[in-house]
Order: C-alpha cells, then structure tokens, then sequence
C-alpha cells in the first residue's frame, strides 16, 4: 500500500473512535446520527486521501444506500408526525 | 505490514466488528458502542478493499535501473542530445541529426534508425506496461502507470494549458540517470510520464523544462508538438 493508502486506514478509525466518544459523552442515543456521521467522515477521508481500491469503492456503494435508507425512515417519521 | 498481516488484521477486525455490533445492539442495547462495532467494520472493509502492495515491486526496480543503464548507453554512443518526442504507439523518436519535426505518416517502429527528409531518429520503445487508451483521461493514467504500476512516484497531478500541460510528480524515484538521459529523456519518472501522456492524448509530445521544487516534487512541462505529421 501506498502511504496515502495507509493513512487514510489509520486515520478512519481514530476519526470514528473520536465521533463515537464526542456523541456518547453528549449522550446521542440515536443509531441513524452516529452513521450519519460515520458516512460522512467515510466521504471526507476519502475525498481528501483517495486510497486506491482493488476494483470499485463497493463500501461508498454501501454506506450510501445505508445512509439514503436512514434519512427515508427520517424523513417519513418527519411527515408521519 | 506484510500481506499475511494486513490479512489477518482484516479479518480480526471484521470478526470482532461484527460480534461487537451484534452483541451491543441486541444483548447491551447500547447505541455508542453499536456504532464503534459499525466503524470497526467499515475500517475491515477499507483494509481488504484497499490496492494491495505488490511483490513484484523489486522487480520492476531492479528492470527500470537496468532500462535506465542500458539506454544511457545507446544514447551517448549515438551523442544524443536533444530533446526526443513521443508518438502515440509507444515509441520514442531520439534526433540525431535532425532538424524540424519528423513525417510520422513513413514511421513504421522496425527500424533502429528512422529516417525522413528532418534528419536521422533513433528508435526505442517506451516503457508504458499497460495499454494506456486513447482518449483516456490524461491525470487518470499517469495514476494508473507511473504512481500504481511502476510506483515512481508518490503521486502525480496534471494542469493542461493551450497545448503545453504541466506535469507534477511528488516525491518521484531516483533512477541516477545519467546527464545525456536526463537531458534527452528528462528524469526517469517524467520519460514514463511523457510516454503515457502521448498515448493517451494520441498526439506527439516532447519534454520540456524539468524543474525541482522544494519538499520533493519535480514540475515537468509536457509539450504537444503540432508540426509531426502523424499517419
């Protein structure tokens, strides 16, 4: 691997293991906010590291459609209020 | 990290991403500790999904220094010293003595010497590894090739300007090329740069100014020579 590559490894988690302390010691209780900003911070290392990957980013594919699925269900709670 | 380490490491993280995720979610009811399972999994998936080291790495080194050694050979033997162009098909066209720009339209690459009413070239094949397609991004392919494939250097960006494009390599490889290669082929580095530039362009280039900047990174201009009629 390429040190970018490396770096963008390392930094994930620590940057997880950050949001998740900040948003537990703020007392978050919901699921959808913490992967929110797991999903985000995902597309923000990214963006600026851009690891090579063996063939498509399959996990941004994922994180994605997870992420549109959240904001649906928050979304219809929204209305359904 | 070995391979078989990033492997094993994967695959520790993935396992106890998922038991952590399960385990906090159903048995503990804890959300923060669910979506560290969840990181931990994501960080597994990154880890397998990312390009591999490859072990052929010393391999192709050791070729390029070898390459490197034997054209600076043929290149002082025939005096070179100007500037050579790259075509589109992976050649590279050394003048000897030559003035203007060569008809490319009689260039068939199965000659050592080429010859044209411009002068004498000498012929050498580039070393572009992979078929770069024409019409490919430019930036794109300098990645694949030059950062990926050989890994001469850390990684590269590309600016285009009317038809010169600025070439920057951070923290490219040195090959210890020699004074004539450096001045007739530019850097190890940029030659390969400039051989996939033509073939993704599909136009015949030739390097210009090849300038060191501080913190490790080599600017190289790219020129598009217009006049070499092409077939």
């Amino acid at each position: 691997m390429l040190l970018k590559d490396r770096l963008f490894n390392v930094l994930l988690p620590l940057l997880y293991a950050v949001t998740v302390y900040s948003l537990a010691s703020l007392g978050e209780q919901r699921l959808d906010a913490y992967f929110s900003m797991l999903v985000l911070e995902y597309f923000v290392l990214y963006a600026l590291l851009r690891p090579k990957r063996r063939h498509r980013d399959y996990i941004a594919l994922v994180l994605i459609a997870l992420f549109s699925v959240v904001v649906a269900f928050r979304v219809l709670e929204v209305i359904g209020r | 990290m070995p391979r078989e380490g990033e492997k094993l490491l994967a695959a520790t993280l993935l396992s106890s991403g998922l038991a952590m995720t399960l385990y906090s979610y159903f048995a503990l009811s804890s959300i923060p500790l669910t979506a560290l399972g969840i990181g931990i999994l994501v960080t597994a998936a990154s880890i397998i999904a990312t390009y591999p080291y490859t072990p052929y790495r010393e391999a192709v080194q050791s070729v390029l220094h070898s390459y490197t050694a034997n054209i600076s050979r043929v290149l002082e033997e025939f005096s070179a010293n100007t500037p050579a162009l790259y075509t589109p098909d992976g050649f590279v066209l050394v003048p000897l003595r030559a003035r203007g720009e060569p008809d490319l339209r009689r260039f068939t690459g199965e000659n050592l010497v080429h010859s044209d009413p411009s002068g004498y070239y000498l012929v050498l094949q580039s070393p572009v590894p992979t078929a770069v397609e024409r019409g490919a991004d430019v930036e794109a392919a300098l990645a694949e090739v030059v950062v990926y494939s050989l890994g001469l250097s850390d990684s590269v960006r590309v600016v285009s300007r009317d038809e010169t494009l600025i070439l920057e390599l951070s923290k490219p490889r040195s090959f210890r090329e020699g004074a004539r290669f450096r001045r007739v082929l530019g850097p190890l580095p940029v030659h390969v740069s400039a051989a996939v530039t033509a073939a993704a362009l599909g136009k015949v280039v030739r390097v210009g100014e090849v300038r060191e900047t501080g913190k490790g990174k080599v600017v190289a201009l790219l020129e598009v020579v217009e006049h070499a009629a092409q077939g």
